[in-house]
């Protein structure tokens, strides 16, 4: 998948944990000014990794269940989930290329999640 | 900018019609004025005055701008407020009783764990008497005023202020407030804000929607706190 998908309350589990590669959830709001700063490093991410990891937005004013389910205080926060286990936890505006290496840190850590 | 933003705001509440009722004051205004709606085309005037000198200056705090607007809406109505008239109507203005929501909503933001301050465009001095008379003090971990900054709310001095005075970004902050100009104040500040539905109050259609719209304080702790209706 080559742009974010959109995560709402019915597609959650099929799109992230029930996901055959690893997922990048980005927890964001539209009000949070840090949040427009990592938007568009997830989305030359969903780029870069087309076909080997997912990226999902997840706007918490809009699914504060699953905010709260995965204890997301503070946005933005990035999720990486394999095999539908969050693995790794970022927050705050990291950049692109740090950001690449601590996922394939993190998914490579757990060998054969990356096909 | 630290870079993050916490889910959970710090709400900041307006004083004056948002947590408390200025109709205690309509039975002085029929008295000294002739008529009980003169109360609101004076507030009305309040406001006009404050923007004004807000805008182009020089300053001047609350009181005297509400001293101001009386002279102007007895000039308009033929009538003389003689001082100590004036100073019942004004010595009023610090016993105003809270909007029968308020306590109860209050104690179910504090008590779901949120943050409490207000931030008034009137002087602290002024807004510690209010909130200590209507009993509603004890939820306010600061009661902040415009005045210490020398700018009347909607200029956004007096909302970074308060973010500056907590040692959080405006984002972190989310004002709770009766009338659209001061949510428009407050996002433009780069804050949330909710706005709270009193009798006439309305937003307009050039400020933009905030993030929560309740009919009162259990409406809006309903909505922040993620419950269902209250029972």
């Amino acid at each position: 998948m080559a742009t974010p998908v959109h995560i709402t309350a019915e597609n959650f589990e099929a799109e992230v944990t029930r996901a055959t590669t690893p997922v990048l959830v980005d927890f964001w709001a539209a009000w949070c000014a840090p949040c427009r700063l990592v938007a568009p490093v997830v989305e030359a991410l969903a780029l870069d990794n087309a076909g080997t990891l997912k990226v999902a937005k997840v706007d918490v004013d809009e699914l504060p269940e699953l905010a709260d389910r995965y204890h997301v205080q503070s946005i933005p926060t990035l999720a990486l989930f394999v095999r539908g286990q969050l693995v790794k936890r970022i927050i705050g505006y990291i950049p692109k290329t740090e950001l690449q290496r601590q996922i394939d840190a993190a998914a490579g850590a757990l060998s054969g999640d990356r096909e | 900018m630290t870079g993050i933003v916490p889910i959970q705001p710090i709400l900041v509440f307006d004083v004056n019609e948002t947590l408390l009722d200025l109709s205690a004051l309509d039975p002085l205004f029929e008295r000294y004025l002739g008529d009980a709606r003169v109360r609101k085309e004076w507030f009305s005037q309040v406001l006009l005055i404050a923007f004004a000198h807000t805008i182009s200056g020089p300053y001047a705090d609350f009181g005297a701008v509400a001293n101001a607007a009386l002279d102007v809406v007895q000039a308009r109505h033929h009538r003389q407020v003689a001082d100590d008239a004036r100073s019942h109507i004004l010595g009023t203005l610090r016993r105003l009783s809270p909007h029968p929501d308020a306590e109860g909503g209050l104690r179910r933001l504090r008590d779901g764990g949120l943050r409490l301050v207000t931030l008034t465009n009137s002087t602290v001095q002024v807004a510690e008497a209010q909130l200590a008379h209507a009993g509603l003090r004890h939820h306010f971990e600061h009661v902040f005023s415009a005045d210490a900054v020398r700018r009347l709310k909607p200029a956004p001095e007096p909302y970074r202020m308060v973010a500056g005075e907590l040692g959080v970004e405006t984002a972190s902050l989310l004002l709770v407030a009766a009338h659209a100009w001061d949510v428009g104040g407050a996002l433009g500040a780069g804050c949330r804000a909710a706005f709270i539905q009193r009798p006439g109050q309305v937003l307009d259609a050039l400020t933009p929607t905030p993030a929560y719209v309740a009919t009162d304080l259990h409406e809006l702790a309903d909505q922040l706190l993620r419950q269902g209706p209250r029972s």
